[in-house]
């Protein structure tokens, strides 16, 4: 029984049990009292007041146990789940008063009735129509409550508001390391070094893209980008890079040249800052250039304080997105079209805009809705795409974490440095290949058989590679376990220990980053050490000893939904490697995934592919990843229409890109969003003309 | 924002605002000071830093068995006794969850430093002790704190201003060596000290950025604008760090640059770890001794140690949980190994600290380290009983030798007596249940 009394401790399932007495504890009291009420037997009656007093009152102790439970639960939602769970409280919260109001009456009837005899039918027949309003009451208030658990219910939970689509609120997204470096390389040539290690960014509802966009710059951080800035400008006023950075050449290389330096400020910092520079920023730069040119009689130092001075700036180091100064005939706010050029390219090629979206921003077209769709069809035509479905794939997979990640060398004496760096690689570039070159069905990419690999990764598969270098793509044959992305060395080795597989990270990760299912959280008060004994030689194999899980009511819950899939992986090894045994024993990897059955991991790939979630899930993640936050109430209907149009195009990821990108809510914001500025700043604004940052 | 807001966190979140008392500076901070001065007359800087190892201890194991001065060294706390002089031991101190969830392995670590059980898994919105010392007494240095991992991983760091500002940690000694001793180093002791001649160009550019704040500010909304302030926060500490480098410093007759250590493998084997640790160590004692910070982080290992044997097949982690007890000895033999090996490497950091002689005294002599862990039972991640100990004279603010054992109490009482022995004008620390209101006496000199 001590499994149960601690179930009972926890005041969710406190909060579940308890609840069947307001709902149908009191429909039963309900009929009871309505017998008594019609065949006027007042013992029945007074029994029927009775249980209805009880079992409305009992709401108190659903109740309360729903509040304790409150923030357990809340933190293990995302956004949609929070608003359900919020919904389920405030209507428990106003209607729960009318179920208290019932009890009160009843017991009110119920001393009235002992008092008066004659009463008895009367206050019966009152308390029938209080309760069944009750049972109104409760059953919205359930319904609510049961579609924070109940996926099913889903479908019909999130309403679309009415009015025009609108995005959410903008965002200032710090540039990840990868985009830092990839700016630098694309700014100035891929051979300046930088040196020092860039902060990490923090992986937000599943995404770094997430992340970037809540995190601010530390002291630390700024200290790191600061000596960065000194260092790469010194790189390229360097005297053998200068020539070819450098657009023009100064009068005299001891005494400032404000024309040559404009050019270089201007140059330069459009590249950095993604738009234009204004005169302003370009005046305030070339001032201090020559200032430090002068006293130092070096027309180079006073240009590496200008280009010093763009590097730290906040608006190279972040994406500042602002809204434009008209709000549109909707009354939304747009996004201004620096910040739309600046989305557009992120979301596609995870790069700065080119010269010639640039260009388009610049002439104030691209809210044209035939030259915005000719610039995206633009991108997505061009072959950059790729770095930019790479750079989501990468952050989707959670593969930064493959640098830190380290094994166990004796258990895995294969596994080296090069193999994690090419197992990323493979995967990397099976999907752009599959989803871009070829413009397969994203689903497919559960199931193909085509793999790239390379001389390092053929132990792994056991695959004579014969190339020495570079990647040669292969085919598994049909009977192969190695099937669709589940199965490469890349994720089984990051979603794994450094000496043994984990059936349960591989799990919770397919649930979570394919089909966003949320996976709460091990009770604190976990005991591993039950089931967890490989010392023991009954339980041979992880299937053997997880499944210790369902003999405890407080693990089955979760794991029933997340050993499956994981199990189903126990073939390839911590680093991927096939194998067939356990300790001697055969490894089992049958199981069912949301109803459908699998017996092979290749199976299970399948499952995954025809599961209604996949598409979906893949639709928001990808959404969420454009506009770097969650999905707001008024982008539901583009969500809507995306996955339909996902569908239609036979799951084509190019044409979702393009469908996102060309999205209503891609490129407006809330109203509140647009700039509120007096009248003054603006028409200084308008004057100066180039002031990207506001147009 | 939807409504995150019930009355009941609103609640809470006004009595927690209400609890945080921000440090002012103390104008007395080199006062009252029984350290003695450098060679200069100077006095002696006084620092700070915190030290972590992952997955706590086995209280049958750590706990001394007499309270006060005279209590001998349990078995895992042996392999400290050279440095028992320096040393006290807080036992019985806890995080006090009163209704929030138990966040393993993190409500325990994230409670000690910022004194709230935290409301979210990996996410504290309150900042850690560290850098409410560093706002104090890390201003004049060159880093205002420095951060390192001896696990290889940069995200192994829990020191951070809010949710959204962590500090990252260096991953290796080498890159701590090149952030410290690299390029933008000047000895202090050099006969021909001069300032760096970029630091003006630097100062400038800066400069630039900072009088376009107005502009850049126009039409980001209030969260952005939040963010964007800490920006400019981190720009005026640069700014500041800058002009403290244009005049030359007192010299400082234990600063002497360390060679650089070797680039070590990115591994959790707890061999490379310990190596790295020690490499780490001695960069830092040096960074100490040449005043280029007062502050630091080390994490030895991970909240959920990924430290694991060469050849095992469980990290000291899933041992926790899945090693069976011994059933004579009553504890879990090889995580307890773990344990001893992370006291092992605290004894080294702090002889590291101990090697650098300092004007009569020993570089740990002026520091306070604060080592903790963030479950105690690491099997049951319990946050009651939290292994904490405090290392070092802090310039004589603090009595090292000592056990103390605080029953039912919150880990922010260490917390604020870390903060006071600092210097910062803070006369509570933490927030609702776990809110100390004293210091530990028996602790402070």
């Amino acid at each position: 029984m001590e499994t149960f009394e601690e179930l009972l401790r926890n005041p969710a399932y406190r909060h579940v049990v308890l609840n069947h007495f307001p709902i149908t504890g009191l429909l039963l009291a309900w009929v009871v009292l309505l017998v008594g009420v019609v065949r006027r037997d007042r013992s029945v009656s007074l029994l029927g007041l009775l249980l209805v007093a009880a079992t409305a009152g009992s709401a108190l102790f659903v109740m309360t146990a729903g509040e304790d439970a409150y923030p357990l639960i809340r933190d293990s939602l995302d956004a949609a789940g929070r608003e359900r769970l919020d919904r389920h409280a405030d209507l428990a919260g106003f209607w729960g008063l009318g179920l208290y109001a019932t009890a009160a009456l009843a017991v009110v009837a119920f001393v009235l009735s002992l008092w008066r005899r004659d009463l008895t039918a009367r206050l019966s027949a009152g308390v029938v129509v209080a309760t069944l309003a009750s049972l109104v009451a409760v059953v919205v208030i359930a319904e609510a409550g049961g579609r924070i658990r109940h996926a099913e219910l889903h479908t019909r939970a999130a309403p679309v508001p009415a009015g025009a689509p609108t995005g959410g609120p903008l965002a200032m997204r710090r540039l990840g390391p990868d985009q830092y470096r990839a700016a630098i390389a694309q700014a100035f040539g891929a051979d300046i070094e930088i040196v020092g290690n860039l902060e990490p960014d923090t992986r937000r509802s599943g995404l770094l893209a997430v992340g970037s966009a809540q995190m601010t710059i530390t002291p630390a951080a700024l200290e790191l980008y600061e000596a960065i800035a000194t260092s790469v400008a010194s790189q390229v006023l360097g005297e053998h890079r200068r020539g070819a950075l450098v657009p023009c050449r100064p009068a005299s290389a001891s005494a400032a040249d404000d024309a040559c330096a404009a050019q270089f400020v201007r140059a330069t910092g459009e590249k950095l800052f993604r738009r234009d520079l204004s005169d302003e920023e370009v005046a305030a730069r070339v001032q201090v250039a020559a200032a430090v040119a002068g006293e130092r009689a070096d027309f180079w130092a006073g240009l590496q304080v200008a280009l010093e001075s763009l590097l730290v700036s906040p608006e190279f180091l972040f994406r500042i997105e602002r809204a434009g100064p008209v709000p549109d005939a909707e009354r939304r706010a747009t996004v201004s079209d620096d910040t739309l050029a600046m989305r557009l390219s992120y979301f596609l090629w995870d790069a700065a805009p080119d010269a010639e979206l640039r260009a388009s921003a610049e002439r104030g077209e691209l809210h044209h809705p035939d030259v915005l769709a000719q610039q995206v069809d633009r991108l997505i035509a061009s072959p950059r795409v790729e770095e930019g479905v790479r750079a989501f794939f990468d952050d989707l997979l959670r593969f930064d974490e493959l640098d830190a990640m380290n094994k166990d060398l004796a258990r895995y004496p294969l596994f080296t440095r090069q193999l994690a760096d090419d197992a990323r690689e493979q995967t990397l570039r099976g999907i752009v290949d599959h989803v871009v070159v070829q413009q397969k069905d994203y689903r497919d990419l559960f199931v193909t058989r085509r793999f790239f690999l390379t001389r390092a990764l053929g132990p792994i598969y056991r695959v004579p590679v014969r190339a020495a270098k570079g990647w040669e793509p292969y085919e598994f044959p049909e009977d192969d376990p190695r099937a669709g992305l589940l199965s490469h060395a890349s994720l089984a080795m990051l979603y794994a220990h450094p000496g043994k597989t984990s059936p349960t990270l591989r799990g919770k990760f397919l649930r979570e980053a394919f089909l966003c299912q949320s996976v709460p959280a091990a009770p604190a008060n976990v005991q591993l050490a039950l089931f967890n004994d490989d010392t023991n030689p009954a339980l041979k194999t992880a299937r053997d000893r997880l499944e210790v899980h369902s003999t405890n009511a407080s693990c089955r819950g979760c794991h029933k939904m997340i050993d499956p899939p994981g199990l189903a992986l126990e073939r390839f090894d911590g680093i991927g490697a096939y194998r067939a045994m356990e300790n001697d024993a055969p490894i089992d990897v049958s199981g069912v995934l949301d109803g459908t059955s699998f017996t092979s991991a290749a199976e299970l790939g399948a499952a995954v592919r025809n599961h209604p979630e996949l598409p979906r899930c893949l639709v928001q993640t990808l959404y969420r990843y454009a506009v770097g936050r969650e999905e707001v109430a008024s982008e539901r209907g583009t969500l809507k229409g995306l996955q339909k149009g996902f569908e239609e195009s036979g799951y084509r990821i190019p044409a979702l890109l393009r469908a996102i990108a060309l999205s209503e809510t891609f490129r407006t914001a809330p109203a509140d969003e647009a700039p509120q500025r007096p009248a003054a700043a603006q028409q200084a604004n308008t004057a100066g003309g180039r002031d990207g940052g506001a147009s | 924002m939807t409504r995150s807001l019930t009355r009941r966190r609103f609640l809470r979140g006004t009595l927690a605002g209400a609890a945080i008392t921000v440090g002012l500076p103390l104008l007395d901070v080199f006062l009252n000071d029984h350290g003695d001065a450098l060679a200069s007359g100077a006095p002696l800087p006084r620092r700070f830093g915190t030290w972590f190892w992952g997955c706590g201890m086995n209280a049958s194991r750590w706990e001394p068995a007499v309270d006060g001065d005279g209590f001998a060294l349990p078995p895992e706390l042996e392999p400290l006794a050279d440095v028992r002089h320096q040393l006290s031991v807080m036992s019985g101190f806890s995080v006090i969850l009163a209704g929030e969830a138990n966040y393993v392995h993190y409500s325990g670590l994230v409670g000690t430093l910022t004194g709230e059980a935290p409301a979210k898994d990996q996410s504290s919105r309150l900042p850690t002790l560290d850098t409410m010392i560093a706002d104090q007494i890390g201003t004049t240095t060159r880093f205002r704190s420095l951060e390192m991992a001896a696990t290889g991983n940069p995200r192994h760091s829990y020191s951070q201003r809010n949710e959204n500002a962590r500090n990252p940690a260096e991953p290796s000694a080498l890159a701590l060596y090149q952030r410290v001793f690299g390029s933008g180093f000047r000895d202090p002791n050099a006969a021909d000290w001069a300032p760096d001649p970029r630091i003006q160009l630097r100062q400038s550019a800066l400069s630039i950025v900072r009088e376009d704040r107005k502009r850049l500010e126009a039409g980001l909304g209030a969260a952005d604008r939040a963010r964007l302030d800490e920006y400019f926060t981190s720009l005026r500490q640069i700014e500041n760090q800058l002009d403290l480098q244009l005049s030359k410093p007192a010299p400082l007759e234990s600063c002497k640059a360390p060679d650089a250590p070797k680039q070590a493998a990115v591994s959790t084997e707890i061999g490379v770890v310990v190596e790295n640790h020690r490499l780490m160590a001695q960069v830092l004692a040096l960074a100490l001794a040449c005043d280029q910070t007062r502050v630091f982080n080390v994490v030895f290992s991970d909240a959920t140690s990924s430290l694991r044997m060469a050849g095992a097949k469980e990290t000291h982690h899933m041992l926790t949980h899945i090693e069976q007890r011994d059933p004579k000895l009553g504890y879990q033999v090889q995580a307890s190994t773990f344990v001893m090996k992370s006291m092992e490497a605290f004894a080294t950091f702090l002889a590291a600290l101990e090697g650098v002689r300092e004007g009569d005294g020993t570089l740990l002599d002026s520091c306070l380290v604060l080592a903790h862990s963030e479950s105690s039972d690491a099997m049951s991640h319990s946050v009651t009983g939290l292994p904490v100990l405090l290392a070092g004279r802090a310039g004589g603010r603090v009595k090292p030798g000592v056990h103390v054992r605080g029953v039912g109490e919150p880990t922010a009482r260490v917390g604020l007596t870390a903060l006071q022995a600092m210097g910062v004008r803070a006369d509570r620390f933490g927030v609702r249940q776990n809110e100390a209101l004293r210091p530990i006496p028996a602790v402070l000199a």
